[in-house]
């Protein structure tokens, strides 16, 4: 049943991937803009072969962090559940949500050389938000077209959802997180969070 | 004589094996530690199929995080599954996350805590926490704090900072232990300096309402600071609120050892 959100989520883990790592992008003038200096850029750290894994693959989480709104997807992705939360429980949901994110995210990181990113478009989703269309060619398999919607927070943009063929990450992850809610209650969404989260940061052993 | 040298030849077969295996385990990990993830599997797959528990280990969390093969969670389990079998505790606790989760096995708390309580009882930190946990939300056990106050208390003082800082929150709050907010500040603090970000927050909050700790902006800010540093929101934003009310020279000098801060582990 979780494993099933986790399907399209991977597909656009495969988009972000190359995406996030560039670094932040500050003062851009257009949300394709925005888009397009991400992607640019984390062609160019992808390549770079400096620091341990750990250590790119932390920096990778910060920079994903920094360029998602993931307090607000979070709680949109809770839906009427957040309302519900006691504040320690919306606490420990968005620290937990955040970890989740962008482990899943970043759950490529180094696997992937020579993508390449191409914004093909844009348009005003409203008045708030853009969406920002894009075509990700990958060495292995065809294409991926991946739209993203951004939204001008305090001046920053801010990536609020991706949709990949169609599927947007935050509405899949909405439906999956209501029934994990329905069977065992927040607090079991909470733990279900914290056990990926621990086994997404696990690294092999040496001996 | 002769039965001599064969015993010596033995040895030095077997020692060579060993070698072997373990520079094998060593090119493995340089492997993965460049992002060279297929170079990994394919050391590890056939060690795993030899029944080698860490190969086993090592390849769930491959499987598990989709590197340098597909993503498949069922694959992860099943050799999470086999290396547990042999008491391999990582992968004991992995099992254990996965059942949890539900992910590449159907969610069974029942057997989850089976296999936490085999982690806790081999002294696997993390199961400990997490067997904490599981009591604190009454998942697949009966629901008690005292319960989880006790496991969090255990796994803290082994040193892991998830649980330092749950023992920390309950000491504040009294749950299942008397109210102690110096002790709260305590395990707040030991796992802040292991660069726990939720602990470094909340130990800025009691240097701020001086609780459990003698009052002191500064190093209310410094604590915060670190722990915003780690992009958590609510220490962002209560930063923001200190700076501007704190002199900004002392914000400066608290900047200044701010990026002075390296973690200490405990332990690992």
């Amino acid at each position: 049943m979780y494993a099933s959100t986790l399907r399209p989520l991977l597909l656009i883990a495969a988009v972000v991937a190359p995406l996030a790592f560039g670094g932040e992008a500050r003062a851009q003038a257009s949300a394709s803009q925005f888009i397009n200096v991400l992607g640019q850029q984390a062609i160019s750290t992808l390549q770079s072969t400096s620091g341990s894994l750990e250590q790119r693959e932390q920096q990778f989480r910060r920079i994903l962090a920094a360029n998602f709104d993931v307090a607000f997807i979070g709680r949109f992705v809770l839906g009427a559940n957040w309302r519900r939360a006691t504040p320690q429980q919306q606490a420990d949901y968005l620290v937990l949500f955040e970890d989740f994110l962008v482990l899943t995210y970043s759950r490529r990181l180094g696997g992937y050389t020579g993508e390449t990113l191409t914004v093909v478009g844009e348009r005003a989703a409203n008045e708030r938000d853009t969406v920002v269309r894009t075509r990700i060619d990958r060495p292995s398999g065809p294409p991926i077209d991946a739209d993203w919607r951004v939204r001008l927070v305090d001046n920053r943009f801010k990536i609020i959802d991706v949709e990949v063929a169609g599927v947007s990450m935050a509405l899949a992850q909405r439906s999956e997180f209501a029934s994990v809610v329905q069977r065992n209650g927040l607090n079991g969404l909470i733990q279900v969070l914290r056990a990926r989260a621990a086994k997404l940061s696990a690294s092999p052993a040496r001996s | 004589m002769s039965r001599l040298v064969l015993i010596l030849a033995a040895v030095v077969v077997a020692a060579t094996a060993a070698a072997t295996a373990s520079a094998q385990v060593s090119v493995a990990w340089d492997a993965y530690q460049r992002g060279d993830f297929a170079q990994a599997y394919a050391v590890w797959r056939p060690q795993a199929e030899q029944g080698d528990a860490v190969a086993q280990y090592n390849l769930g969390i491959l499987y598990d995080q989709g590197k340098g093969v597909a993503r498949d969670a069922n694959e992860a389990v099943r050799w999470w599954r086999a290396a547990a079998e042999q008491d391999y505790v990582p992968a004991i606790h992995n099992l254990a996350n996965s059942l949890i989760a539900g992910d590449g096995i159907a969610q069974d708390y029942a057997e989850a805590i089976r296999w936490l309580q085999r982690g806790a009882d081999a002294g696997f930190d993390r199961s400990i926490y997490t067997l904490g946990k599981m009591y604190s939300f009454g998942l697949g056990v009966p629901q008690s704090e005292a319960r989880a106050t006790g496991l969090f208390e255990q796994a803290a003082s082994m040193g892991n900072p998830r649980a330092q800082y749950n023992l920390g929150r309950a000491y504040r709050d009294g749950d299942g232990v008397e109210r102690d907010l110096v002790r709260a500040s305590y395990w707040y603090r030991r796992a802040a300096r292991q660069g726990d970000r939720q602990a470094q927050a909340a130990l800025g909050q009691r240097y701020l309402a001086g609780e459990g700790v003698r009052q002191n902006d500064e190093k209310a800010l410094y604590w915060t600071s670190l722990a915003a540093a780690q992009g958590l929101t609510r220490a962002i934003e209560t930063r923001a609120d200190m700076l501007r009310k704190i002199d900004p020279v002392l914000a400066e000098r608290v900047d200044r050892f701010v990026a002075e801060f390296r973690p200490s582990p405990e332990t690992r």
